[in-house]
């Protein structure tokens, strides 16, 4: 074990390293509480400490405190030379921080034996130290491959519903197919009215119980064979594969009564609403997901703003609660 | 006759006033030091006499000097590491010594200055028996 000898008389010193060599430890010494606090700050510092308690500079137990307060030394071992008679001395050594006490003149079976027990601390802080590095690589390991596996995720974690990437990356496929056998489509862009206002009058958890019932209402309307996902925020979408023409409007009233049928059974303190943009896909349509989205969503803006237009020209007292279902 | 009587004294007197005295020296503790010599090493004892002869007397001329200057901390803290090299080279009665003026209340200026002439005086026997330890050994 290293060790490092802080005393400032050189006979005793020159012992004590003589003797700790004798038992096979490297010793380091110093005739000084500040080059003691130093060296022990270093890197590769001895994880052992022989200190006086009457030094020139920093006194043994004021390197003990400095010791136990610095994060990167506090696991030191340290020994404090005391006077044989002074038992408050003692009790003032521990105070201080250090870890045993050895009186002068010292017996060297003594010094040996507290010696074997230091040496057992050092050992065991040793390998709980390794043991926490080695627990903090599997954390971040384990963080990294939670980071990894979400990115490749194709679900949105509140909804259950599919997520952006999801979405893109399975309804372009699908279109494609029902192209292929000659079928129709139909693409669905909506999003929840009135997130924002919901959130600031009820609370972010309110806001995501929103969102999941809207996943719910939106589950509800469409088949299992559809891709709905929430693409982010407040806009959903859907791609509704094998849809004739005049299921349009059949689709768009279904959404609607389950809007509604959710509003009356539920007790919320707001109305739950969605703007709608629908764009009905011929087999022969040659656009592709982002371009029909992004039509949907000039539809669905439409809505909106006939929404509001609406609630403006309506008669009456502004609304208590934050979002009015209108006749879409 | 005066002859006779001096050297009656001599056999009889002054061996049992000096052998009332502790040696100046214990030389079993200086001999258990030698349990820690590393073969092939220059002698310990000899190095550690070496640091003891050269360090004491810039120590004494500190420990007076802050006796004068009432400077007592200073003085117990030297009088504390002065012990501990004593003792551990078998300065036995210097150690002892050395304690009493680290207990002594600290503005007890006479006896401190008693204390420190007894300790220069201690001193003066110590080093020529560790002198002649240190040539025995060479």
């Amino acid at each position: 074990m290293k060790i490092l000898v802080a005393e400032d008389d050189p006979v005793s010193s020159r012992l004590l390293a003589a003797i700790l060599k004798k038992w096979g430890h490297e010793v380091v010494t110093t005739n000084n509480g500040n080059e003691a606090w130093s060296l022990l700050q270093q890197d590769g510092a001895p994880p052992l400490a022989i200190l006086d308690w009457l030094m020139p500079g920093l006194e043994g137990p004021e390197v003990c405190r400095r010791v136990r307060r610095n994060r990167k030394t506090s696991a030191t071992y340290l020994i404090l030379l005391t006077s044989l008679r002074d038992k408050e001395q003692m009790v003032a050594g521990i105070e201080a921080g250090a870890d045993d006490y050895l009186a002068k003149p010292f017996n060297h079976n003594e010094l040996r034996v507290r010696l074997q027990a230091a040496a057992r601390i050092v050992e065991l802080q040793a390998s709980l130290a390794q043991r926490v590095t080695q627990l903090e690589a599997a954390v971040a390991e384990r963080r990294r491959a939670e980071e990894a596996l979400r990115n490749l995720s194709l679900t949105d974690d509140l909804t259950g519903l599919y997520n952006h990437r999801g979405f893109f990356t399975l309804a372009e496929h699908c279109l494609r197919m029902t192209r292929r056998s000659r079928q129709s489509s139909l693409l669905i862009y909506t999003d929840l009215d009135g997130l924002k206002q919901i959130n600031d009058s009820f609370g972010h958890a309110e806001g995501s119980l929103a969102l999941v019932k809207a996943a719910e209402i939106l589950r509800q309307t469409f088949r299992d064979s559809d891709i709905v996902a929430r693409l982010g925020g407040d806009e959903f979408a859907v791609l509704s594969l094998n849809v004739l023409r005049s299921e349009q409007d059949k689709i768009l009233r279904r959404l609607d009564d389950k809007v509604l049928s959710a509003n009356e059974t539920h007790e919320h303190a707001y109305l739950l609403s969605l703007s709608v943009g629908a764009v009905w896909i011929a087999q022969d349509d040659i656009r592709d997901i982002p371009e029909l989205i992004e039509q949907a969503d000039k539809l669905m803006y439409l809505q909106k703003r006939s929404k509001q237009l609406s609630a403006i020209h309506a008669s009456g007292p502004p609304p208590s609660r934050p979002t009015l279902r209108l006749v879409s | 006759m005066n002859q006779a009587i001096t050297q009656f004294a001599f056999a009889t007197g002054l061996p049992r006033v000096l052998g009332d005295l502790e040696p100046a020296v214990d030389l079993a503790t200086l001999a258990t030091l030698e349990e820690l010599q590393e073969e092939g090493e220059p002698n310990l004892i000899v190095e550690l006499i070496d640091l003891f002869l050269a360090d004491v007397p810039c120590r004494l001329s500190a420990l007076r000097a802050s006796l004068v200057l009432e400077n007592y901390p200073a003085l117990k803290r030297g009088a504390h590491s002065l012990r501990g090299s004593s003792g551990s080279l078998g300065a036995l009665r210097t150690s002892a010594l050395c304690e009493e003026i680290e207990m002594e209340p600290a503005d007890a200026f006479a006896s401190l200055a008693a204390l420190l002439t007894s300790l220069e005086a201690e001193l003066a026997r110590v080093f020529p028996v560790l002198q002649a330890q240190r040539l025995l050994r060479l």
